[in-house]
């Protein structure tokens, strides 16, 4: 796990407070299905990381294929870092 | 979590900020919670119980949105009944949703008494500003439903049934899409997916939400509740047209305005015919159409005129928002732009987009109970998609016959089932035709039983008894035989295809 990763797995367990113990939560599962994120956590999960990540998460990348999984978001995440 | 605690917690955190503007009128999240608190002590105090039915009737006024909270607060499912339904329409809406109770305004209370009064299910009615109408037993004016001393509530379950939202059927029957409290947060999260965005550190922009639908709409009671889960308030117009919603950004700045295609038309052409210099500015406006497609070019006059860009969304009454397009000028075709995260999608072989939402409606009214569908269940939307390298989609038609005529979905089954009540009428025919201005225009094809044509003004009382005048067809072909595709079928979209050559073999136009 990559310090994006984890970061990002902090978010999901201690602001958004997902059932999924941290020591199971499998970083290619899929956020809705296998972590139970909702509409709602989907909206804070991306400001928690503009906040921590200290981007912009534009409109077009807000979408399931870069929310797919924890290790997708961080691959967008190291993208925007990038830029 | 619920809508309703959400809602307390909002309350608690900025009381004395703005949560509704009635035209000139001004409350605080205080004061509505404190009236949608009286409205839910009287509901209880007239024998409510979670699960009953409350339709709603009423035109953009505070009370409509104190009555929300009041509803999520107790249980009670509301039925928004739209102001625009005729009589028999209501009548079917409160004898199907099996509505107890219901709360109208005067005006449409005057109209529609007698529905009201033959309701074999209303128990009680309460007018709003109807203060000198009939202290009857059934009927009372909304101040008798603000005194009943505080009730004690029952306990609240996320499985409550929130909300049944009438829509048009393909079967030309409107069908009540059932959302539980639980359904009802899940779309109302997507809502807020399409405004302003949350940030870590706190809302980005605080100015107030609009929307030129009616209120009384889904969409805009989804609107209503995502605003104030975000604190911030919402704007209601008693008459809600291009002039008022001008006059309104001209006094009030607005952090996110709703509203169909073509509503959006219209406000530019109030915007681009006002005297008014300088034009206020909308570039920190999120201006989102829904409802229909939006044209690309009308996304690039859009920015023309007000320096920001328009969005467009797109989703179902059963599914919420699903797709977000941030800038609707972007592209040449229609985009439909990108889903939102926790949608997910499929094709069929014809290209039809199916889709599975984060907010799927519970399920169908079925007029005693919910018939409740798999939450997992994959919806066709009617349309066909085509997705691009960068994961939008575009709308390349649409494979369902419904059509969209300002927004309002019209079913043409409703209409030809209406027009065939006629018995000088042998075979109807309604399909949509591309319109500049409204998305599509509904047409009727008829072939009459003596071959004569019927006059216009026929049709319209004909019709005026039967379906809303927005479902009216805006033209009346006559003709003496009904084309039939090469299948031997009436095809709706051949005929629209052919539309110009069938005006030429009409009898006349």
């Amino acid at each position: 796990m990559n310090e994006i990763e984890k970061t990002i797995v902090d978010i999901l367990v201690d602001d958004l407070f997902i059932s999924t113990p941290r020591a199971d939560i499998d970083l290619n599962a899929n956020l809705r299905n296998a972590l139970g994120l909702d509409s709602l956590g989907f909206s804070e999960l991306r400001a928690q990381c503009e906040y921590a990540f200290g981007v912009k998460i534009e409109d077009e990348d807000f979408n399931p294929q870069h929310f797919d999984s924890v290790h997708t978001l961080a691959q967008l995440l190291i993208a925007l870092q990038a830029k | 979590m619920s809508l309703f605690s959400d809602f307390c917690s909002v309350v608690a955190q900025q009381p004395d900020t703005t949560a509704v503007v009635e035209d000139q009128r001004a409350i605080s999240f205080r004061e509505l919670a404190q009236l949608a608190d009286k409205v839910a002590a009287g509901l209880l105090h007239a024998g409510l119980q979670p699960g009953d039915r409350l339709a709603i009737h009423l035109g953009n006024r505070l009370e409509l949105v104190a009555l929300y909270y009041a509803c999520l607060d107790i249980g009670a499912v509301m039925v928004p009944i739209n102001q625009r339904l005729i009589a028999r329409e209501i009548e079917h809406l409160l004898h199907h949703s099996g509505a107890r109770y219901y709360v109208g305004d005067q005006e449409t209370y005057s109209r529609y008494a007698a529905v009201i009064a033959g309701s074999a299910t209303l128990e009680r009615a309460w007018i709003v500003a109807g203060e000198e109408a009939r202290q009857e037993e059934r009927c009372l004016p909304w101040s008798a439903l603000l005194v009943a001393a505080p009730g004690k509530r029952p306990p609240a379950h996320a499985e409550w049934l929130a909300a049944i939202f009438y829509t048009s059927g393909t079967t030309g029957i409107a069908k009540g899409v059932v959302h539980s409290q639980a359904s009802l947060l899940q779309i109302v999260g997507l809502m807020e997916a399409m405004m302003p965005p949350r940030t870590a550190q706190g809302v980005l922009g605080t100015g107030a939400v609009h929307s030129m639908l009616d209120v009384i709409v889904p969409w805009s009671i989804l609107m209503t509740l995502a605003a104030h889960r975000l604190g911030r308030a919402v704007v209601l117009l008693p008459v809600v047209t291009a002039e008022t919603t001008l006059a309104l950004l001209q006094r009030l700045p607005l952090s996110f305005l709703k509203g169909a295609p073509s509503h959006f038309k219209n406000l530019l052409a109030a915007g681009e015919a006002s005297s008014a210099t300088p034009l206020p500015s909308l570039t920190s406006t999120y201006s989102v159409s829904g409802g229909d497609l939006c044209p690309p070019a009308l996304g690039r006059h859009w920015r023309n005129l007000w320096g920001g860009a328009l969005r467009g969304s797109y989703g179902l009454t059963e599914s919420g928002p699903i797709f977000c397009q941030p800038d609707v000028a972007a592209t040449e075709q229609s985009s439909i732009g990108w889903p939102l995260p926790g949608v997910e999608l499929q094709q069929t072989e014809t290209g039809e987009l199916l889709i599975r939402s984060p907010a799927n409606a519970l399920g169908l009214w079925n007029g005693q109970d919910v018939d409740r569908l798999p939450a997992a269940r994959w919806m066709a939307t009617g349309d066909l998609v085509q997705r691009q390298d960068d994961g939008s989609y575009l709308i390349i038609g649409r494979e369902k016959d419904i059509l969209k005529c300002d927004a309002y979905s019209i079913s043409p089954v409703e209409v030809e089932q209406a027009l065939l009540k006629l018995p000088d009428i042998a075979e109807a025919v309604v399909f949509g035709v591309p319109d500049p201005i409204i998305g599509e225009r509904p047409v009727a094809l008829l072939r009459t039983t003596n071959g004569k044509e019927l006059p216009a003004q026929r049709l319209k009382q004909h019709l005026g008894a039967l379906i809303a005048e927005y479902k009216h067809p805006r033209q009346y072909l006559f003709v003496e035989r009904i084309p039939l595709s090469a299948a031997g079928k009436v095809s709706r979209k051949q005929l629209a295809n052919e539309y110009r050559e069938i005006i030429g073999a009409a009898l006349s136009s």
